[in-house]
């Protein structure tokens, strides 16, 4: 390998802004595709389970309903199938309509960002209701989560709470979902308070745009989520 | 006009800058355990709990402050916390970072400089290595005759499992680890990997998953099997969990890795590093390092939800309440077999730079080669179901994927005429990287022709589930890609150390392990075809020569190991100096001094010609 002196190399070894956000947003989207590996992993899992119906099982159980039980053990056990009924959708489709407007918040904040010297307060005021917006859908992705109905199985000797196959796929989408809500909070505050700080600005606004890309796919894999879920509930 | 300097003692800066530059390994230490003791407490205060205190969800909890407490013991998430409140780190933090006038004490702390963290990953693999082979050991006395009773069977199965998990943890990071750090950035003209901090933290996220694994054992091990077998997993005890942890944590800490390795070959190369001038070597690592982002998120998930079955009350793989233990196996095959080529593919990749340096040759068909890696790791991810042939699942699928498993044979046979096409007619200089080269194609040859047998369903019909199977597997492992690690360092420890590895020792070491690696698995495969089952503690008297042969053969292997161990050790500071070039080698790392300074090179290259051109210049000359 013949190798000469790069003339032209940097000096003080620091380099440009842009050279920077062209390695970070690489870095982002990188990360994006390890997370759509792991959203379609628990769609494989979603869809599988609903194809295989394993034992007519899909959104039935041999238990009890454990709303308004107390306690519960074997003496008391009296095990029947219960059939589930698909959960209802508006709080799915709420949830969805949250994010996307959180996602839309944080796009116009950073356009704002961008555009002009003075964007820096408008990003701001956008970033927070951006973060405000997730921190509405981490709400109702709780009590989403608390929706899915569970119930006693008997287990030997002893009564314990379970999940239909179905309620067990939610469960992961809301657990994940949460999980993600709350990464968006933290960099909405962050943001927050780094263009509080200066440090993001008219001129130095690519972080603005890596969080924003992060966030559009949170609110695409919303989306994508609750057509599956929604469509696709019920045994084919 | 001219200027001088004037030169003057300066005096080391106090410490100060916050806590964080007081945090090291021992911090780390300190706060993972207190953390785990309170999130224990905690959890244990709050939950139900067994006898000892412990349930699935008292010692996950528990495994999340470890993590957690590791990890901002050791200053992981203090760039984090810096960011978040918009206090940028300055240049002299980065430096502190980098390890910069250091010393030792920042090979014990968290620092980014990749050189740095590549002779940890060196150091943290040998212990992987260490602890698993210990393990191997332990399996391999139990079978030593039958009814053997070394261990128990409780203890003999966690131990498999155990020993499985180790091994691939440490070969997943055995090559991409050390030299994916501490060589790729130097060879495309890098000063640092992309992202430094995130370099670090994937190191020693992936510290902190190794006591996990190991802890596992300590609270009642984890009897399933490395691949954690649904639904049996269910029944496992807690060592089960922090089994699970340990994996989830390790997906974490690899997935940082393959972005980073990634993002630093297509976005920091220097001038004139075009795609086709890049070393083989950074072609493989980078390949491997895009398939394992493929293929970790499965793991992370399968992980996640078999914890959740056994914590939650979910269902997913248990069968009486609509789950499929079928949907385990294809979540874990869809990452166990491209996880394969993972580990496989800079193994090959270093083996093929050696032998273009030790062969004085160019690269026998650079592109085919890169292609045969793409081809590679794309079928990688068409062939999982194979493991699955003898389960039931799907059997209209059987010979479309026995297809893709034998087509798959195309680009490893491709890689493999590169290898042997490199070596033809080349003026080889049999210095120890190149004894390495040798014991791979040999071994390999073996792992991979049994391989291409074992992707046949009838014959899988015969040997799924036998010592066969676990024959194979450790040819392509410890024959194929333990040797291609190996090789790597005999070859790039000049360049770590500045001096030579003891070349007899060295040797010594070879020999021992090549022949240790065939009395053992050889034998194996004979247990094997004779209908040994595997995964079984004790074993009919049918099988016992061959058992004893291999544990014979796999306690030669641990003394080539441990020679190995000495002449590292030994060489480190007393070897034979090398020079900066000791092998004649034209890629860049080799062109820059040794020891390697921080940022590597003062003024960035230019590069104008290819890597390989050995023979040109012999041509010339």
């Amino acid at each position: 390998m013949t190798v000469t002196h790069n003339e032209h190399a940097e000096s003080g070894h620091h380099e440009a802004p842009e050279v920077v956000d062209g390695r970070q947003r690489l870095g982002i989207w990188l990360f994006i595709g390890g997370d759509m590996i792991s959203l379609g992993a628990l769609l494989f899992t979603y869809l599988y389970l609903r194809g295989v119906n394993s034992g007519g099982h899909w959104m039935s159980i041999v238990g009890m309903p454990s709303k308004g039980i107390t306690s519960a053990g074997p003496d008391t056990f009296t095990p029947t199938t219960l059939v589930e009924q698909p959960m209802a959708n508006g709080l799915n489709w709420l949830i969805v309509l949250v994010v996307v407007v959180s996602a839309a918040l944080m796009w116009l904040g950073e356009k704002r960002l961008r555009a002009s010297v003075n964007g820096r307060g408008a990003f701001r005021g956008y970033a927070a209701a951006a973060t405000v917006t997730a921190v509405v859908a981490i709400v109702l992705q709780v009590m989403q989560v608390r929706n899915v109905p569970q119930y006693w199985i008997q287990s030997n000797d002893s009564a314990l709470f379970a999940y239909t196959s179905y309620g067990s796929v939610v469960l992961a989408f809301g657990i994940s979902a949460i999980i993600h809500f709350v990464l968006l909070v933290l960099l909405g505050a962050g943001l927050y308070v780094r263009a509080g700080r200066n440090v993001l600005s008219y001129e130095k606004w690519y972080q603005a745009r890596l969080v924003r890309f992060f966030w559009v796919w949170i609110a695409v894999s919303t989306i994508v989520t609750a057509i599956v879920v929604t469509l696709l509930n019920t045994v084919h | 006009m001219t200027s001088t300097i004037e030169h003057s003692t300066v005096s080391a800066p106090a410490l100060g800058g916050g806590i964080y530059r007081r945090l090291n390994f021992g911090t780390a230490l300190i706060a993972g355990v207190v953390f785990a003791v309170i999130a224990w407490w905690v959890a244990h205060s709050l939950l139900d709990s067994d006898g000892r205190g412990f349930s699935d969800q008292v010692m996950v909890i528990t495994a999340v402050g470890w993590v957690v407490g590791f990890e901002l013991g050791i200053g992981a998430f203090t760039s984090i916390g810096k960011w978040f409140t918009g206090r940028d780190q300055t240049h002299a933090d980065e430096m502190y970072l980098a390890g910069k006038d250091a010393g030792q004490a920042r090979y014990w702390r968290f620092t980014t400089d990749h050189k740095v963290v590549g002779v940890q990953y060196i150091v943290v693999t040998m212990i992987l290595l260490g602890a698993g082979g210990l393990l191997a050991m332990g399996i391999r006395t139990n079978l030593l005759s039958p009814g053997n009773h070394f261990v128990n069977q409780q203890i003999y199965n966690s131990f498999l499992s155990v020993h499985g998990m180790l091994m691939i943890l440490a070969l997943i990071v055995a090559v991409a680890g050390p030299w994916a750090n501490f060589v790729v950035p130097i060879m495309v003209g890098a000063r640092d990997m992309a992202f430094p901090r995130l370099n670090a933290l994937s190191l020693w996220t992936l510290v902190a998953a190794i006591p996990l694994l190991l802890g596992s054992l300590a609270v009642g091990g984890n009897d399933m099997g490395w691949v954690t077998q649904a639904p049996i997993s269910n029944q496992s005890g807690v060592g089960f969990d922090l089994f699970a942890m340990a994996i989830i944590t390790f997906t974490v800490s690899t997935t940082v890795a393959g972005v980073n390795t990634i993002c630093t070959v297509l976005t920091m190369r220097t001038k004139g590093m075009t795609l086709e001038r890049l070393p083989i070597f950074v072609w493989a690592s980078s390949i491997a390092a895009a398939l394992g982002l493929y293929a970790f998120p499965f793991f992370l998930v399968v992980m996640s939800l078999n914890i959740s079955d056994r914590m939650n009350g979910t269902s997913f793989f248990i069968a009486s309440e609509g789950g499929t233990g079928w949907l385990q196996e294809n979540l874990f095959w869809l990452m166990g077999h491209p996880e394969v080529y993972v580990i496989l593919l800079p193994a090959v990749g270093a083996l093929l730079e050696i032998t273009t340096v030790f062969a004085r040759k160019p690269l026998f068909s650079y592109r085919t080669s890169i292609a045969g890696m793409a081809g590679l790791a794309g079928l990688s991810v068409l062939v999982w179901a194979h493991h699955m042939f003898t389960t039931g699942w799907a059997p209209a699928l059987g010979g479309p994927f026995m297809v893709t498993t034998e087509m798959i044979s195309i680009p490893t046979g491709i890689i493999f005429l590169v290898l042997l096409g490199t070596l033809w007619r080349g003026n080889i200089w049999m210095r120890l990287p190149m004894y390495w080269v040798f014991g791979f194609i040999s071994n390999f040859i073996v792992g991979g022709i049994t391989g291409i047998y074992l992707s046949d369903i009838p014959v899988d019909n015969q040997m799924h589930g036998t010592m066969f199977v676990v024959a194979h597997f450790h040819y392509v492992f410890v024959g194929s890609v333990l040797f291609g690690a190996i090789g790597a360092l005999c070859f790039w420890y000049p360049k770590v150390t500045g001096r030579f590895l003891d070349e007899r020792m060295g040797k010594i070491s070879f020999w021992l392990v090549f022949i240790g690696t065939n009395v053992t698995f050889l034998a194996m495969f004979v247990s094997g075809l004779r209908g040994m089952p595997r995964r079984y503690s004790s074993y009919s008297l049918i099988f016992e020569h061959m058992n004893t042969v291999s544990t014979i053969g796999a306690y030669v292997i641990m003394a080539g190991m441990l020679v190995l161990l000495g002449a590292v050790i030994s060489s480190w500071n007393k070897g034979e100096p090398s020079g900066p070039n000791p092998w004649g080698s034209k890629t860049l790392e080799w062109l820059v001094p040794t020891p390697v300074p921080l940022e590597n090179f003062e003024v960035l290259p230019v590069i104008t010609e290819d890597p390989y051109t050995y023979g040109e210049a012999r041509t010339n000359s």
